[in-house]
């Protein structure tokens, strides 16, 4: 798992607007993000976070202006392979009724990766699963693999949601709110498990969070607010916790 | 027991317990996971009126039912996306407005209702050779994609938002697996009878989840317990001179009193 090429903006808006059903909720943002070290995503709640994360999955076409990510246009047909590259860890309650092993959530994973040819091939299997044993021991959670999700405390839960992206072995990692709705203990797992990430030499790192514990880690915020947004220096680029 | 064998109508309905038992459980699992329980009393009643408006045109009421079923499986989907489908409401309203619809065909049109109405009380013995075709054809419509596929329909139903990143037609998923649920209730309704179109999915379903942990375990899980529950009810409905659906039922409700003991007492040990 390797991040974006140096010099490589990971992200580039021009005079992007989005929002749902014509009712725009971020408008005129024109900025580009660096590709090295962590972003992090800050702002109040309902103040453009997850959209601008849902736009740089390809979820939100823009209601104007233009997004490349990792050098792609995000509206684009081709942006689709482009997502291969790309790992989410959103915002997601625990499946209520589905049944789901912690060791299938994190093969999750890997769709999309490989053609359909590849599930009925024994070696492309084992290395799927290879990958995930691999995020679900990053994540430390290797001894809950045969447990059920719905088993989990909240915070196993979210670092089964992380362990799912890392098992994409991605160039860029996006986090929805890691560290939201958890108790001391669940929130400490995964305020560890994101530092260990900030500080090795993984994925890139875009981090949606209000936790002043994980903004630390970011090397440049960008700052949503009243429908836009600006780029700050983070407060890892002034102490050097992640480098 | 052997003699009972060199009947036609006891073979179809030995094949189309061993189809319905083995295939049809992976809808229950799918019902439970989409909160779609509310949501087959609405193909119910839609499959009824499908077979109201095939007896109007004069056809066999069996297709225009099977139909309406998929086309309730439409209209759940849509509600069920819009996270609405545990709600009742508006499958309520569906539920009233097909069942209306139908009074209405009967009556006006001089439609036999009683004929219609057989589709509620299916009874497997009571199988024609195309009936058993169409259960055998929707068996394996259930059964190919969801091996094929299971991957896809996982994180379609964990989620479909995340699933739409993995480059996974999501809606299109979505939509074409809560139409086979439809269709599937709609065909097990022939086979056991509407009132007990839980013996061969919601039942198995419910004692394969006390059993299996990830997805694929439960699927498989179901089919050993929907074959086992149809067969050993309908020995135990000929042993004891019993209807056939009552006694699959009471079988599978002992699977899953039996397989939920099993699984607290196995929690209790860990």
């Amino acid at each position: 798992m390797t991040g974006v090429a140096a010099g490589a903006a990971l992200a580039e808006a021009s005079g992007l607007a989005l929002g749902y059903g014509g009712r725009r909720v971020l408008d005129g943002l024109s900025f580009a993000l660096p590709s090295a070290g962590v972003v992090g995503l800050s702002g109040p709640n309902g103040s453009g976070k997850s959209t601008f994360l849902k736009a740089c999955l390809g979820l939100l076409p823009p209601l104007a202006g233009s997004l490349r990510v990792l050098g792609e246009d995000a509206s684009s047909r081709r942006f689709r392979r482009a997502l291969s590259r790309v790992a989410w860890a959103p915002q997601t309650r625990p499946p209520g009724q589905l049944p789901l092993e912690v060791r299938e959530a994190v093969l999750m994973g890997r769709l999309g990766l490989s053609g359909f040819g590849a599930r009925f091939d024994p070696a492309a299997r084992r290395a799927d699963r290879r990958a995930a044993d691999r995020a679900l021991e990053t994540a430390g959670l290797g001894h809950l693999v045969g447990r059920r999700v719905a088993e989990l405390s909240g915070g196993q839960y979210q670092r089964v949601l992380i362990a799912r992206a890392l098992a994409r072995e991605a160039e860029l990692l996006l986090l929805d709110e890691p560290s939201a709705h958890l108790d001391a203990e669940g929130r400490e797992g995964v305020v560890r498990l994101v530092s260990a990430l900030a500080n090795g030499q993984g994925a890139s790192l875009v981090l949606a969070t209000h936790d002043p514990e994980l903004l630390a880690l970011c090397d440049v915020v960008l700052e949503f607010a009243a429908g836009s947004c600006r780029l700050l220096p983070g407060p890892a680029s002034v102490s050097g916790v992640t480098s | 027991m052997m003699e009972l064998l060199e009947l036609a109508p006891v073979r179809r309905a030995l094949a189309a317990l061993f189809v319905t038992g083995a295939a049809f459980p992976s809808l229950g699992v799918f019902i439970l996971a989409l909160e779609l329980v509310p949501a087959r009393f609405a193909v119910m009643h839609a499959s009824l009126l499908g077979a109201a408006l095939g007896l109007l045109a004069g056809v066999d009421p069996l297709p225009p039912a099977l139909l309406a079923a998929v086309l309730a499986g439409f209209g759940a989907a849509k509600l069920s996306e819009r996270g609405s489908a545990s709600a009742g409401g508006p499958l309520g309203l569906f539920m009233v407005a097909s069942l209306a619809l139908a009074f209405i065909v009967f009556h006006k049109a001089d439609v036999n209702a009683i004929e219609a109405f057989d589709l509620f009380w299916g009874s497997v013995l009571a199988l024609s050779p195309s009936d058993l075709g169409l259960v055998v054809a929707g068996g394996v419509a259930i059964v190919v994609p969801v091996v094929l596929f299971l991957p896809e329909l996982r994180a379609v139903l964990f989620d479909r938002v995340l699933a739409r990143t993995f480059g996974i037609p999501a809606a299109f998923i979505h939509y074409a697996l809560v139409s086979l649920v439809c269709l599937g209730i709609a065909l097990a309704m022939r086979v056991t009878g509407a009132l007990m179109v839980d013996a061969v999915t919601i039942l198995p379903a419910l004692a394969a989840r006390s059993l299996g942990k990830g997805l694929g375990a439960t699927l498989a899980w179901g089919a050993v317990f929907g074959v086992l529950a149809n067969f050993a009810g309908f020995a135990l409905a000929v042993v004891l001179d019993l209807p056939t659906s009552p006694a699959i039922i009471v079988v599978g409700v002992l699977l899953v009193a039996g397989t939920a003991l099993y699984a607290r007492l196995a929690l209790r040990r860990a």
